[in-house]
């Protein structure tokens, strides 16, 4: 009974001195929503990129690098791992784990032309080894995925995108046309739809736009693409003295390494399995003398690879923090104005101790107006929030598009701000519970 | 003013001021810090290239049908951007300042090293390079006409060599610190060495991945680039012809045959890509202006809630020092110079605590180290607001008559 009282006073205490109740809201408000919109931000960069399917996806490597010299002191993999492979190389692991699903990418701009036209369309393709459409969920629309048989005969076959086949065939149904990639004709078997993971966790190259919308068109088995004279222009790493420079149009296949091994590993004894095969694979090439530096290899998931190579970008968390500054310096000032409210109804609250109020009582009182002032505040944040999130996304950082509201956030939110109610009334309370009674009925 | 009441006064107030300090000291580290973010960002921004931007426009060609003499056509296409009323020269090279692309091969100094040296951005063009970037030569020469080679050929051959090298002047310190670049052989492209023939004093990299100390680390190869390869680079010689000349360049290359494809989207300004190219530190910075606003409207206010509460409860107090003689100016400064005490200690632990602040940014965000002259900044700024803020309460409480000492609160 004395407990719903106390409830009831601390509810009638919101509505007195408008003014400094009105600021305390705003206040709460503002800090919590320039939080929740940089949490939204990051949650969104930070969200699975193929959901369902990469949990189940390793980026595997070895490190096939010739030995340092004096002169590479200053090795450019110092922020980010290297991840690429030699073709002889993503061979031989790929053949010493026949059961283990796996493939070997690259992404590179191909020039495409319909059988018929003399126009031509540039591309992005994956070019790869192994089932990689399956792998990566690259969803099917019409026709169907080259086949392990094809893949082994180099039979010149492509899966393309729904957008490209009706740039290049118009209305008409792209399965079972013609397209010529290089020097040779590729038959359409498969058509997709739209598949475009963000970040493109899939094929990371230094420079690309990780957060880009567009991604691959067109999924081309490795070995035909290779035998009708396309060459990779992607990320590279090469051995010797040869021609290794980025963007050149020729690429010394054994010498360099361009391919990303992805694994397919959905438990851990499969995973360790595979991270066991792939050391002994580094070892046994150690030994042999053919993988020059000591025997290093790595198996990385999914998230894993994306915090390795900081994908998410700085700024961001940089804003975050300053949203929590601004949050924390917002709640040090409600803090300050709950203090004056509580401090400056001292005599009322005098007399009530004086007439048998115990101090949880009071306390309580001021919990309640503190607790219900940051509800408030939480309600506030909401459109506060999305209006930030709406300034976010005039901002063209290529990822910005992905700041939208959840209402799963909103949940959080109002945890957030009642819980931030309570800490900042919890001081400003405890200080007007100790009020003694005696001092504030005798002062006039 | 004497400053033992106003101490004794504050003591007693321990909550309050407790609060107003650090608030004020909160708000001390996070503008310094972000104030230094912003310098950092507009630095960026106006970071030179070396080119001379405002005389410079580029257009793109491609061709639909794939011809053989690519190299022919480029001459022929800079015949005719050069013929473009106030075209002071022309030129074509795989990658410029601000462009998508950007080349970098390895540099090793001898033919036998492995693994490079340093690795650098790559622009191929000819020897109208210099003069169309107004790049400034501090050291040799320019090319020559003979040693500048078909480099559509040399790919389609797979032998690319390069017989001679201009360095940009950060290249040259890097590679020979005794600062004898001159003459000396590099190993760029292929096995045979290209000889170092001239120093220009700044060229930048097209974009600025990797830190900013190799920014400038890019070197010019002489080399033929076929129109399908390049973009066209065109310096005109009155910058407020940009648009003219952008327009005729366009319909001068489109003449060029029925299968051409000009991008009116690739045809700009270099001033223009300067602009798109750092929107996102521009964005950032008015981001930060924004939360720095934000900051100290907050920390304002928050100062003028506690001072009013505070004032209205000594109003007694006021007003007995009224009714013994105390003037209006003397109760207003009373408060100003209390505030000022309390900014004082409160930005004393602010600098302390950006200091701390910027320590956690060195470690997790690489930035620099933040500079000394900041805090004098922030110092002043805070001093300001809270002299600001407290001013309303403060002659409020200037305003309490000094009948209030007689009556009970």
């Amino acid at each position: 009974m004395a407990a719903r009282y106390a409830v009831e006073l601390g509810l009638r205490g919101l509505l007195r001195h408008p003014r400094t109740m009105v600021l305390t809201v705003v206040l709460l408000g503002l800090g919590l929503a320039a939080v929740m919109s940089m949490l939204t931000l990051l949650a969104m960069l930070s969200a699975d990129p193929l959901p369902g399917i990469s949990g189940r996806l390793h980026l595997a490597w070895v490190d096939s690098r010739a030995a340092p010299t004096s002169a590479s002191a200053a090795e450019p993999d110092a922020d980010a791992p290297p991840f690429l492979w030699k073709l002889a190389d993503a061979q031989a692991l790929m053949a010493l784990q026949p059961a283990v699903r796996q493939a070997a990418l690259v992404s590179t701009p191909v020039t495409v032309q319909p059988d018929d036209a003399d126009t031509s369309n540039t591309a992005t393709a994956v070019l790869a080894l192994g089932p990689m459409p399956s792998m990566f969920g690259v969803p099917l629309q019409r026709g169907r995925y080259w086949t392990a048989a094809e893949e082994q005969d180099r039979v010149p076959v492509a899966v393309i995108g729904d957008a490209t086949a009706r740039a290049l065939f118009g209305e008409a149904d792209a399965v079972g046309r013609d397209l010529r990639i290089g020097s040779t004709m590729f038959r359409v078997i498969g058509v997709v739809g739209p598949w475009a993971p963000r970040p493109r966790f899939h094929f990371l190259q230094a420079g690309q736009a990780v957060w880009s919308e567009r991604s691959e068109s067109l999924f081309v088995p490795l070995h035909a693409a290779l035998d009708a004279g396309v060459a990779p222009v992607a990320t590279r790493d090469c051995d010797g003295r040869g021609v290794g420079g980025f963007g050149f149009d020729t690429i010394d296949l054994d010498a360099c390494r361009w391919l990303a091994l992805w694994a397919e590993l959905p438990d851990a004894a499969t995973r360790d399995a595979y991270a066991d095969a792939l050391a002994g694979y580094a070892r046994s090439r150690h030994a042999a003398g053919v993988f020059e530096r000591p025997a290093a290899s790595r198996l990385d998931s999914v998230p894993a690879w994306l915090a390795a190579n900081r994908v998410v970008p700085d700024t961001v968390r940089l804003y975050l923090w300053l949203a929590v500054g601004l949050l924390a310096l917002c709640m040090v000032n409600v803090a300050g104005l709950l203090a004056a409210r509580f401090l400056r109804r001292g005599s009322e609250l005098g007399v009530r101790r004086v007439l048998g109020a115990p101090r949880r009582s009071v306390l309580l009182q001021c919990l309640v107006e503190a607790v219900a002032a940051g509800t408030l505040g939480g309600v506030l944040a909401w459109p506060l929030t999305l209006f930030g999130l709406w300034v976010i996304r005039l901002q063209d950082h290529g990822y910005t598009d992905l700041a939208r509201f959840e209402p799963g956030l909103f949940a959080l939110l109002l945890a957030l701000a009642i819980g931030t109610g309570l800490l900042v009334g919890l001081v400003p309370a405890l200080r007007a519970a100790r009020i003694e009674p005696v001092l504030q009925i005798k002062s006039p | 003013m004497e400053l033992r009441p106003i101490l004794s006064t504050l003591s007693r107030h321990k909550t309050a001021a407790a609060l107003i300090v650090f608030e004020i000291a909160l708000s001390c580290a996070i503008v310094c810090n972000a104030l230094f973010l912003i310098a950092g960002r507009l630095e960026r921004i106006d970071r030179p290239t070396g080119a001379d931007e405002q005389h410079v426009v580029t257009v793109q060609a491609r061709g639909l049908a794939r011809d053989e003499n690519a190299n022919a056509l480029t001459q022929t296409d800079l015949a005719a951007l050069r013929a473009i009323p106030g075209v002071a020269n022309a030129t074509i090279s795989v990658q410029m300042p601000f462009g998508n692309s950007n080349w970098n091969s390895s540099v090793r100094m001898t033919a036998e090293q492995r693994g490079e040296t340093m690795s650098v951005s790559n622009y191929i063009a000819d020897e109208h390079l210099i003069d169309t970037l107004g790049l400034k030569l501090v050291a040799g020469r320019n090319f020559t006409r003979d040693e500048v080679g078909d480099f559509g050929r040399m790919r389609t051959e797979g032998k690319v060599h390069f017989p001679a090298v201009i360095l940009g002047q950060a290249t040259a310190d890097r590679l020979f610190p005794a600062g004898d670049a001159l003459g000396k052989g590099l190993y760029i492209w292929g096995e045979e060495p290209s000889r170092v023939i001239g120093i220009v004093e700044r060229l930048a990299k097209p974009n600025d991945f990797g830190s900013a100390a190799s920014y400038e680390e890019s070197v010019i190869l002489p080399g033929q680039v076929p129109y399908s390869s390049g973009a066209y680079l065109v310096r005109v010689q009155d910058p407020s012809q940009r648009q003219a000349v952008l327009e005729q360049a366009q319909k001068a290359l489109l003449a060029q045959g029925p299968t051409r494809i000009v991008d009116a989207e690739q045809a700009r300004t270099l001033e223009s890509m300067r602009d798109r190219y750092y929107r996102q530190d521009r964005a950032m910075a008015w981001m930060l202006v924004a939360v720095i606003v934000a900051l100290l409207v907050v920390t304002a206010l928050g100062i003028v809630g506690l001072a009013s509460f505070w004032v209205q409860q000594r109003s007694r107090q006021i007003g007995i020092r009224r009714a013994l003689g105390a003037t209006r100016g003397q109760i207003l400064r009373y408060f100003q110079t209390e505030n000022f005490l309390l900014a004082t200690i409160g930005i004393a632990i602010g600098m302390l605590l950006a200091y701390a602040l910027n320590q956690l940014l060195m470690q997790r965000y690489e930035l620099p180290r933040l500079p000394l002259f900041y805090l004098p900044i922030g110092a002043v700024a805070l001093w300001l607001l809270g002299q600001i803020a407290v001013y309303g309460p403060a002659r409020r409480a200037a305003l309490v008559p000094p009948a209030v000492a007689t009556r009970g609160a």
